[in-house]
């Protein structure tokens, strides 16, 4: 079975009070400039909702988005179709499209010095529930694709904590050991 | 991990009904053949509306990026899902909640659902439906068996066909009702749910359910079949009146009274007749007219009674007509907990304030009603998981949506409300304001829908904020005004009965185009949506707030002793209203006020069509805008003359008013165009209807048949028996005309030739 709809959260350091709508002219030019990968549709505002998605940049494949869900403030790339990737290429390519919204964020001009990512904090999920119900919600199959990659990534021993709620995607957050930026690895996927 | 390969379909096999399951498979089956290109995307897009499954804003393929019209490149450009629609643009799914019932099950369902094919919002709809956004059309039928398994069925959400059956709230909770309408309610969704003889409709057919008269309740007034309960003097017997022919949509019709006390076995059979006669005789080439409230208006109320008497006659009788009503009248509701008065104490904070705004007391003893208060309608999947633990924990899953994009919990146990209160907490849910002015609807505007002109939910947002902020200090007459906002003149808002109503509009200012909300006053909320409002004056988006602001401030200082916000505003006339406004309505230079030239929530630069901007700065006033002056001018005076009573006025007036709006047409191609009414509508259709050209930038065929109708109906004298329902949508037509003429002119690149009047 592959690994489809693999999901990375990148979690704030810093910027955790800057008011969502700023970032929703900033995803309008992101489309106008065709910034990021996928094929970019539109932007979604959901700053009225207490610990949502905050605001997407609505795509094809997967959304981008300034998200609160649980009341943690990152940057989620969401993906939505299935690939016919491998697991690995498809957290790679999940983890770069990440990677690089945050490097676009934390250089716009208006956020500049107030908004910083953490790569060292992730929460890793798949959004399939139909291949990760059950007895079996596909742990040790995400654990085998998202260690090697991440310790080759980081160079750094790294800690995978499951989310055991039933009623949540099967998800991990991760804990890396080094401490890492955005610029640490962007490239390196 | 599961080893595959598995699929919904076989993972649920066994917990769908059977002929759902079929139906769905069926479905499935035709997304494949569509992809084939073995169905004509026509024929496919009403397949899959009949499934709830939706079209959004920009799957034409392209999009205003605020810079430059971009072309949105699908990966399958070749492959449609309607005509004009890409396959694999994001669409929205719509699902039934009949009555607006829904069990903690199917909540933990929804909030699965949200979170893996749409962008992690479950959305309540003015007609207590919920509505997943962004979502691709391939995976519908997969979302579409997750529902069935927990008892939910997207069939006949959208098309024309009869849609979600909805009913009062509180019915069964509530204080003045005759009787619960709730068992009719459902015993109507199933029973017409894929009837037969409701699949051969012109449009959509929407019933609803009052358990009172006076109250606003089910809103019977604005629906095509609408039944409210009551119980017969000395007998107690509890029958139905009978309503047909109400709706909003652009010209709203107040609904008739079919029948008088109406026994509750005879409500299948005559809801069947209904829907043979509307299937038979209704409109079904010219959408515009195509909606029930059409043909009750033009037959009469009096042959259409006639009409369904004799069909009533020969129906072949039908079991079900009683076994379904028997059947669900003998479901009742039952509290999970004995009950128990609140114990004073000590309270979170705030929640008196939400005790007093947020609670309904029931007439069963010791038990509240609970308004989950939902920002724009809109839950994330864990606010739903926490909601649906909490249906559990406090209520036997007694919960509905609300057409006010609310949640409601029954049942709710005195005693539990502070445990209650601070549950929702934890999820954010614990605003006070349910049913005053801070809770204000909003239809999804142009932030997903098609049709949509100005930004509803981007005001809506800012001035639900704003007026939540004021709540605690403003003075209660204030407090219990309702706004409600659509994007365009199509009502989903519901703007028509409110106090304050606004829907979406545009303005054109020399080379840029202006996002405006047309401000609609006197409709009334009570007495199930007892009468609509006119609209006023055209704002600026941006200039809202500050409308609201000086109305109610006004009306604070004014008003008269225990006189309404509609009582105010028939006293003091719409013609001081707009006094009031005039200089809001003024829009500034570009230079001046940048922002006014967005939408809120949107920093594009605003357009209603794609237009580039800034072509043609510097620009002198054309000579169709003089006409357009005229005509909103004509249109005004209109409304006035309608406030007087003054029929004839009124009817004149409008009338005037279209003249000027089609020669601001004509104008737009030769700038000198001048002539009598007769030779200005006949250019307009020789130049602008008959080759398409007008219907073209419109996107609607209606405007222009408001236009004919309304000139044939002049020359030949038929108003001159008109009265006040025909002449209040003559006004209501001539102004939607003319924001019509508004959009045509906005929309269309200016033409060299023909030049009509040359």
């Amino acid at each position: 079975m592959t690994l489809n709809k693999i999901n990375v959260k990148i979690y704030l350091e810093k910027g955790q009070d800057i008011p969502l709508n700023t970032f929703i002219p900033i995803f309008h030019r992101f489309i106008q400039k065709d910034l990021l990968e996928g094929m970019l549709v539109d932007v979604a505002e959901y700053t009225h909702v207490h610990e949502g998605p905050g605001v997407l940049l609505i795509a094809h494949e997967g959304n981008y988005s300034v998200d609160e869900t649980d009341g943690k403030r990152g940057l989620l790339y969401n993906f939505k179709r299935a690939s016919s990737a491998n697991a690995e290429e498809n957290m790679k390519t999940a983890f770069r499209r990440a990677l690089k919204a945050c490097e676009l964020l934390e250089k716009e001009p208006e956020l500049a010095g107030k908004m910083k990512f953490n790569p060292s904090r992730l929460r890793i999920f798949i959004n399939d529930r139909l291949n990760t119900s059950g007895k079996n919600r596909g742990f040790s199959e995400l654990e085998e694709s998202i260690r090697p990659l991440l310790e080759k990534l980081t160079g750094s021993l790294i800690k995978l904590i499951p989310e055991m709620d039933p009623q949540k995607l099967t998800a991990f957050e991760v804990e890396v050991e080094k401490t890492l930026t955005v610029q640490n690895l962007i490239g390196k996927v | 991990m599961s080893q595959g390969p598995v699929s919904w379909k076989d993972v649920l096999k066994d917990e769908m009904p059977e002929d759902w399951a079929k139906e769905i498979d069926e479905y499935e089956a035709q997304i494949a053949l569509n992809k084939q290109g073995k169905i004509e995307p026509r024929v496919f897009a009403e397949t899959r509306l009949r499934r709830g499954a939706y079209g959004q804003r920009y799957d034409n393929g392209q999009r205003n990026d605020g810079l430059q019209i971009r072309k949105l490149t699908y990966p399958n450009p070749g492959l449609w899902k309607g005509p004009d629609t890409y396959w694999d643009a994001p669409g929205m799914e719509r699902i039934k909640f009949p009555w607006g019932g829904m069990t903690a099950e199917q909540m933990d369902v929804i909030a699965d659902l949200a979170e893996e094919y749409s962008d992690g919002i479950a959305h309540i709809t003015t007609r207590q439906d919920i509505q997943l956004h962004f979502i691709h059309v391939e995976d519908t039928p997969d979302i579409m068996r997750r529902l069935a398994a927990v008892g939910i069925t997207t069939r006949e959400a959208c098309g024309n066909s009869v849609r979600n059956v909805t009913a009062c709230p509180i019915a069964g909770v509530c204080r003045t009702e005759a009787f619960d309408v709730t068992p009719y309610a459902k015993a109507i969704f199933r029973f017409m749910l894929g009837h037969p003889d409701a699949q051969d409709f012109g449009r959509k057919f929407k019933i609803a359910f009052s358990g009172c008269e006076h109250e606003a309740c089910g809103l019977v007034n604005m629906h095509d079949m609408g039944f409210i309960a009551k119980l017969v003097p000395q007998t107690n017997t509890p029958v139905f009146d009978v309503y047909v022919g109400g709706g909003l949509g652009p010209v709203p019709y107040n609904a008739k009274r079919l029948f008088e006390n109406l026994p509750v076995d005879e409500i299948l059979p005559i809801t069947q007749a209904v829907a043979r006669v509307y299937g038979r005789l209704g409109e079904k080439k010219v959408r515009g007219m195509a909606r029930i409230k059409f043909l009750v208006a033009k037959l009469g109320i009096e042959e259409f009674r006639r009409s369904i008497t004799e069909e009533r006659k020969i129906l072949t009788p039908d079991p079900l007509w009683k076994s379904l009503i028997a059947q669900f009248v003998k479901q009742t509701e039952k509290p999970l907990k004995k009950a128990t008065q609140l114990k004073s104490g000590s309270f979170p904070h705030g929640f008196l304030a939400w005790r007093k705004t947020n609670v309904y007391a029931q007439p069963q003893y010791g038990y509240v009603s609970v308004t989950v208060k939902v920002p724009l309608g809109d839950l994330t999947s864990r606010q739903l998981r926490v909601l649906a633990d909490m249906a559990k924990k406090y209520v036997s899953e007694t919960v509905r949506t609300t057409v006010e994009q609310n949640l409601l919990f029954r049942w709710v146990c005195e005693q539990d409300l502070p445990d209650f209160f601070y549950d929702l907490q934890t999820i954010g849910l614990s605003q006070a304001g349910a049913d005053t002015i801070s809770d204000i609807t909003s239809c999804p505007g142009t932030d997903t829908c098609k049709l949509g002109i100005s930004a509803s939910r981007g005001l809506t947002r800012v001035i639900s904020e704003k007026l939540q902020a004021q709540l605690e200090e403003m003075s209660e007459e204030v407090k219990k005004l309702k706004i409600k906002v659509s994007g365009c003149p199509n009502s989903c808002s519901q703007h028509h009965i409110s106090d304050m109503g606004f829907y979406g509009v545009s303005r054109k200012a020399g080379s840029y185009t202006v996002p405006h909300f047309q401000l609609v006053l006197g409709g009334q909320w009570k007495n199930n949506g007892g009468s609509y409002g006119l609209a006023v004056a055209a704002v600026p988006s941006k200039r809202i707030p500050e409308t609201i602001q000086r109305l109610t401030d006004k009306y604070v200082k004014e008003r008269k002793p225990e006189e309404t916000f509609q009582a105010f505003v028939q006293r003091i006339g719409k013609m001081e209203i707009r006094n009031l406004l005039q200089d809001l309505m003024t829009i500034p230079s570009h230079d001046a006020e940048p922002q006014i030239f967005s939408d809120w929530g949107d920093p594009r630069e605003y357009t209603i069509a794609d237009i580039g901007v800034g072509e043609c700065a510097g620009e002198v006033v054309a000579p169709y805008e003089f006409s357009l002056t005229s005509a909103e001018s004509k249109s005004f005076e209109a409304q006035v003359k309608l406030d007087q009573n003054d029929i004839k006025g009124a009817l004149g007036l409008a009338y005037e008013s279209m003249i000027h709006s089609t020669e601001a047409v004509l104008r737009t191609r030769n700038r000198e165009y001048t002539g009598d009414a007769e030779t200005t509508v006949a250019e307009f259709k020789k130049w602008f209807f008959d080759t398409g050209e007008f219907v073209k930038h419109v996107n609607n065929t209606q405007f222009a048949a408001y236009l004919f109708k309304a000139h044939s109906n002049f020359t030949s004298k038929a108003v001159d028996g008109w009265g006040a329902d025909e002449t209040h949508r003559q006004v209501e037509e001539a102004q939607l005309f003319m924001e019509a003429v508004h959009s045509y002119i906005a929309n269309a690149s200016p033409s060299p030739a023909p030049m009509p009047g040359k």
